[in-house]
């Protein structure tokens, strides 16, 4: 009897764990690039993102190839040139919400975050720093966060050509819809 | 040399630089390839996760940034953050779907129909499965064939 009461609470328990974790198959990723010569923007509406609601892990990962630019010759040189994506397939990220237990999941409202993590793309791994915000609006969480990344720390390499063309600093919006629960 | 040589030589170099220029100018502002209007290779979506789940190198050599006209049965539709309509297509694996985001606005589909949709192919998604989530494979500016 004492067993089932056991079994019967870790169950219990694993179930309340796994419904802590929401995630979505749609991300929505997007990344601009502003210089006096030209504005050059992308988006990918394909990243996977996965929030662990207790303690606050965050886990993203998109394809490189899900980007869409408006040119195709931009989109070819961003995946044969820059981004070298037939090596490099994905950006992922791991890192956390440090401030998680002032979101309040079930009570409308934005949140502001701290989030700390490593994003991982082009072949390296940097730490990345960023506020962000938890919306909660008639029961749905979505999760926002804009920070910006230099070329040069994940040693992505633009032609002197294209220099004038192409910011050293690429601003990157993230806004994901967490509707999936596990 | 001759005037009138030296004058056509100076009036072809001109005309090879601007068409030149003309020609990497049209090429610069091409659009993005022109999906609704093209051929696409037809497939069923069970097939093509299949083929994705088993063989990830042949399959990205096969699909990717391809044009793909994949049929199968609606699992899910739903909107992204940009109000874009996203279609699921059923596969073998019931967490995982052949994941379509359309260019254009739908009415009147549902779980449960079979339809062809037709895009770019990016892809198989991060699978992770010790929380259970199976990567998707994603088609791109989609449109529904009629």
């Amino acid at each position: 009897m004492k067993n089932y009461f056991i079994i019967s609470l870790l169950c219990m328990l694993s179930l309340t764990m796994q419904a802590q974790k929401i995630y979505s198959k749609n991300g929505s990723i997007s990344f601009f690039s502003k210089t006096s010569m030209e504005n050059i923007s992308a988006s990918s509406n394909q990243a996977l993102c996965v929030l662990d609601q207790s303690a606050g892990n965050l886990q993203f990962s998109v394809l490189i190839k899900s980007f869409v630019f408006k040119k195709a010759l931009m989109q070819e040189h961003f995946n044969e040139n820059y981004m070298e994506s037939n090596q490099f397939p994905k950006a992922s990220y791991k890192g956390q919400i440090t401030d998680i237990s002032k979101v309040n999941f079930s009570k409308d409202g934005n949140y502001s975050v701290a989030t700390t993590g490593e994003l991982t793309m082009h072949g390296v791994t940097q730490k990345i720093n960023s506020p962000g915000t938890i919306v909660i609006k008639a029961g749905k969480i979505s999760a926002n966060a804009d920070f910006s990344v230099l070329l040069a720390d994940y040693k992505i390499t633009v032609p002197k050509l294209a220099e004038n063309n192409i910011s050293k600093s690429i601003d990157i919006k993230i806004n994901v819809a967490l509707d999936q629960k596990m | 040399m001759n005037s009138n040589i030296k004058k056509t030589i100076v009036f072809a170099a001109i005309v090879s630089l601007l068409l030149l220029a003309g020609f990497t100018y049209y090429y610069y502002q091409l659009g993005p390839l022109d999906v609704k209007n093209a051929n696409g290779k037809k497939m069923a979506a069970a097939d093509l996760y299949e083929h994705f789940s088993k063989d990830s190198l042949s399959s990205k050599i096969a699909y990717l940034q391809k044009i793909l006209e994949v049929r199968g049965t609606v699992s899910q539709v739903s909107q992204n953050q940009q109000n874009e309509v996203v279609v699921l297509l059923k596969t073998s694996q019931s967490a995982a779907a052949i994941n379509c985001t359309l260019e254009e606005p739908i009415k009147n589909i549902k779980e449960g129909d079979i339809i062809a949709i037709k895009g770019i192919c990016s892809g198989m998604g991060e699978s992770d499965r010790e929380l259970g989530i199976w990567g998707d494979v994603y088609l791109i500016r989609c449109y529904i064939v009629q």
